[in-house]
């Protein structure tokens, strides 16, 4: 579960998102603006369109005042009176009339109808051109006859006459050019407004589109970002409806969020809806004392004083057992463990969420905890029992003494282990030659179980023999795997103590002597080794002296036996086709036997009618075992690879199984005649046979006289 | 800026303190020694330490207690919680009553002197 | 009863080795490990942890007194008086208890470490019938860690 950060929650860049709004709302203001100063210039140019047919039109009433002061003039003239307002009109409207006449003509300022300077715009309409050139082609001699009467106050009858005559002739022409130039003037600002108008519909329409791309546009921007919300809400609910584990927010009140995974229910075995408050679930899961600890913890998470790995490692929940609840499995009361993980939701250095984490994970703790439990554990079984009353008591007892012995043995190894100059892989062999006689034994007694176990034991050793340096937990390994041994001993030995008082206050039976007790299990262990290596071997026996010697020598002997029988068994007896092949008889034999000589010297005899050691053929071997090097085998000499025999590891086997293969066996059956304190001969024939002979001195243990008691 | 001690082993408190020497820390001054709790109080009434290294398990006044009154005492008071235990339930027992860090025995020097600058700078 | 497993008792000593290591810069490591049924290795100066719940008897760390003044040394500790020595074999056994808690969880009790001095090599209260010795190198010194506890249930 990641870790959730409010730094990793990138806020995605909003002028990025709606770069493409702003544009075309830009574009449409740009062009608003656009259209408005085009609006602004196109009235400006109409006012000023105003002003001058205002002007023109009032060039038309001028024209008649001028005629009108003319004629009042005129008419004082003959009356012979003089009126000095009249002078003074025709003065005012000749004067306005030329001056605004010229301002059409080349531009100026003329006095507007509210006596205030107005300027007019030299025309650029040809026709109006037209007129004014035509007007003032009449105006130009008018204003000289005119001139005249307006300085003097005297007025000339000829001069007068003139004007007046001129002013009747052209007074009609100039009114209809005044009249002309008006209406074209007019007409040619109507053009100006339906032209504005039209500019005005097109920058409307233009406007419009414009608004309506940038509302689609935007819409659909909208609708795909809604989109991608609904898509993340998908995943995000199927997410959370496909994860195993609960998963779920709690904000700062305790109280569950909206979302969680559709798991939680059953992880938590309660029906979880949104704002449940979390605590009273919790509560009927754990003891009070984790509740209350929770409760502390959970707090902490939102006080954000802490350190979250700090945090981490004090979670009380991180396994609980909780209470079985019905809600789901109403038959299934087994305790379930739970681990509950809580990670802040930060943001601006406030917790507002806490994101829990919730798994059953009963599976891997009653896994670990069934292993732990097992490892270790000394298995009593009832086979094992069966073996155990079956098996020769006298033998029993052998057994459990040569093992606890080797076991305290093999304790006292690991003990001086590093006062020893040996390195690990000696005392894994030492250990190893010590296990491999028990197992011995114990197979042949038919203790299955140890048997096992001591098999187990071996390959550990095997394993550890290999490497140079060992880790704590395999030098551990070691007593561990001795403990486990030594506590299925001494529950044998519970056992065999109550069989033996059973035994002896029951039926007060004689036990078997030594040497038939032997005798059974030697015959069990062939028994046993043949069948598992398919073979048909019969042992001959001749144990006799065995009841007559110490119990320290007998036992050595049946453990030399054991091995012998083991090996000869898998190593020197063909299988039966072999066998028949060779001309020999079908049926396998391995005969042992214990003589004394007149002078007191006791030879155990173990002899197989088998192929014999044949250097060549364990050349052979060991080169195609490929555990030696062809070249090293060749040098050797036909003694030294009968020597070879009885080095601890050899062997020719490619691998190992419970009866041979680990090379020990020779090197155990060798030590023992060291210690007591005998000579090993061995005498072999290719196809017919392979004899050891010990020679034990008479001071080593013999006995005969002194009988001992042996059971 | 003053620093009490607070541990029932003798050879911690000397510890802490030979590291806050080497560490030649300007900042922190080790104004006094406690073997407990209720030598923590009297202690901390007498010199007031603005930093506090607290062991949890300790005889007559175990640390929980300690830091609760501690923090009662001077809500600024900054503690770190030094234990062997990682007995969970007590931690946040003493986080919960005003500790503010916590470190595992055995500690390096190293994570001592992180432990405490992440306490100061907070 | 059942046992402990090799990776239960390594807990142990990996507690011992990781304080070596900590604050000596020098790891304590494993010598040999036997099993022993009455008479354990008891050095100078031993921590006790006792445990209860599912598994049941006691942890000792038991150093020479040699080891302990050499590990204060290296503390820059001066003042070697035997409070001391057993203040430091009592902070090991702490350790020890710290780390078995994290990793047995709830299923061992532990309890708060107990320092003696000179305990002799019987057991007050064996619990198992062979307890676990492991003899841990630290420089050239050997201190012991007995291990008899059993699991209960």
């Amino acid at each position: 579960m990641a870790i959730v950060d409010s730094n990793s929650i990138k806020t995605p860049s909003a002028l990025n998102k709606y770069r493409g709004i702003l544009i075309a709302v830009t574009l449409f203001l740009l062009f608003n603006l656009s259209v408005l100063g085009l609006n602004f210039y196109t009235s400006s140019t109409l006012d000023n369109d105003a002003v001058s047919i205002n002007l023109s039109g009032r060039q038309r009433m001028m024209s008649q005042r001028t005629v009108k002061a003319l004629m009042t003039i005129q008419v004082d003239a003959a009356q012979g009176q003089f009126n000095e307002k009249n002078t003074a009109e025709l003065n005012k409207v000749t004067s306005l009339f030329d001056s605004t006449l010229t301002a059409f003509k080349a531009g100026g300022t003329v006095l507007g109808g509210n006596v205030k300077p107005v300027v007019l715009n030299q025309l650029t309409d040809t026709v109006a051109i037209k007129s004014v050139d035509q007007a003032l082609q009449i105006w130009q001699p008018y204003k000289k006859l005119l001139a005249p009467l307006i300085v003097s106050k005297v007025v000339d009858e000829y001069t007068l006459d003139a004007a007046t005559t001129y002013a009747r002739n052209n007074n009609l022409a100039l009114l209809k050019l005044m009249n002309d130039l008006t209406t074209t003037l007019e007409n040619s600002t109507k053009a100006k407004a339906s032209k504005l108008q039209l500019i005005q519909t097109i920058g409307l329409i233009l406007s419009l589109i414009l608004f309506a791309n940038i509302v689609f546009n935007a819409l659909r921007k909208l609708r795909a970002s809604d989109g991608e919300i609904e898509k993340a809400q998908r995943e995000t609910t199927e997410i959370l409806n496909t994860v195993k584990e609960g998963l779920f927010l709690i904000d700062p009140q305790f109280n569950v969020g909206s979302q969680f995974s559709s798991s939680i229910s059953k992880v938590l075995q309660h029906e979880i809806s949104a704002n449940m408050p979390f605590m009273p679930i919790l509560g009927k899961l754990v003891s009070d004392e984790i509740y209350a600890s929770a409760q502390d913890y959970i707090t902490l998470l939102f006080g954000n004083k802490v350190k979250e790995s700090l945090m981490l490692s004090l979670n009380p929940l991180m396994q609980v057992k909780v209470q079985a609840n019905n809600y789901i499995t109403p038959n299934n009361l087994s305790t379930r463990y739970l681990s509950f993980q809580f990670n802040r939701v930060v943001e601006d250095k406030r917790v507002l969420h806490l994101l829990v984490t919730v798994q059953d994970v009963t599976e891997q703790v009653t896994q670990a905890e069934e292993l732990s439990k097992l490892k270790g554990q000394a298995t009593i079984n009832l086979g094992l029992l069966k073996k155990l009353l079956e098996a020769d008591l006298f033998q029993l007892q052998q057994f459990l003494n040569n093992t606890k012995s080797g076991l305290a043995s093999l304790n006292e190894l690991l003990a001086n282990a590093d006062k020893r100059t040996s390195n690990n892989e000696d005392l894994a062999k030492l250990c190893f030659r010590i296990i491999h006689a028990i197992k011995g034994e114990a197979a042949a007694i038919g203790l299955d179980a140890i048997e096992t176990h001591a098999h187990q034991f071996e390959e550990h050793l095997v394993a550890l023999q290999k490497k140079d340096q060992w880790e704590a937990q395999e030098i551990l390994s070691l007593p561990v795997m001795l403990s486990a041994m030594l506590e299925q001993m001494s529950q044998i030995e519970t056992i065999v103590f109550a069989m033996k008082s059973h035994h002896q206050s029951i039926s007060g039976a004689q036990p078997l002597s030594v040497s038939t007790s032997v005798a059974n299990n030697l015959i069990r262990l062939a028994e046993q080794v043949s069948q598992n290596q398919q073979k048909n071997v019969q042992l001959k026996l001749n144990l006799a002296l065995l009841d007559h010697i110490d119990s320290k020598t007998s036992n050595q002997l049946q453990q030399i036996s054991i091995q012998l029988v083991r090996n000869g068994i898998c190593h020197g007896i063909e299988t039966t086709a072999i066998r028949l092949a060779k001309g020999k008889p079908a049926q396998g034999e391995i005969a042992l036997s214990v003589n004394i000589s007149p002078e007191g010297v006791m030879y155990f005899v173990v002899r197989d009618d088998g192929q014999g050691i044949v250097p060549s053929r364990i050349r052979a071997a060991m080169i195609s075992s490929g555990r030696y090097a062809k070249d090293v085998v060749n040098q050797l000499s036909d003694k030294d690879i009968v020597k070879k025999l009885f080095e601890p590891g050899f062997t020719t086997a490619n691998f190992a199984d419970k009866d041979a293969g680990r090379g020990v066996g020779m090197d155990l059956v060798q030590s023992i005649v060291n210690t007591l304190g005998g000579e090993l001969k061995i005498d072999t024939k290719p196809d017919q046979y392979t004899q050891f002979t010990f020679r034990i001195s008479q001071h080593a243990a013999i006995n005969i006289e002194a009988t001992e008691a042996l059971v | 800026m003053k620093l009490m001690i607070v541990d029932d082993s003798k050879i911690i408190r000397s510890r802490i303190a030979r590291i806050m020497a080497d560490a030649t820390l300007p900042a922190i001054e080790i104004v006094g020694f406690a073997a407990n709790g209720n030598d923590a109080i009297s202690l901390f009434k007498a010199t007031h330490p603005q930093v506090v290294t607290m062991d949890l398990t300790m005889p007559e006044m175990d640390g929980v207690e300690c830091t609760t009154l501690l923090t009662e005492l001077d809500s600024n008071v900054k503690i770190l919680i030094i234990s062997a235990l990682s007995d969970k339930a007590t931690a946040i027992q003493a986080l919960k009553n005003g500790a503010e860090g916590f470190l595992y025995k055995p500690f390096t020097d190293a994570e001592l002197i992180n432990a405490l600058l992440e306490l100061i700078e907070e | 009863m059942s046992d402990l497993s090799e990776k239960d008792i390594e807990v142990f000593i990996e507690a011992i080795g990781s304080y070596f290591k900590q604050i000596t810069q020098e790891a304590a490591s494993i010598g040999v490990a036997y099993l022993a049924a009455n008479a354990f290795p008891m050095n100078d100066f031993t921590g006790m942890i006792k445990v209860s719940a599912d598994y049941e008897g006691a942890l000792y760390f038991s150093a020479p007194s040699a080891m302990l003044r050499h590990l204060l040394t290296v503390m820059k500790e001066t003042n070697q008086s035997e409070e001391n020595l057993l203040d430091a074999v009592g902070e090991i056994a702490n350790t020890i208890s710290g780390n078995a808690r994290k990793y047995f969880g709830e299923n061992m009790v532990i309890s708060i470490p107990e320092k003696v001095s000179g305990l002799t090599s019987k057991l007050d209260h064996q619990s198992r019938r062979h307890a676990y010795v492991i003899i841990i190198k630290w420089k050239h010194y050997s201190a012991s860690l007995i291990v008899d506890i059993s699991r209960i249930r």
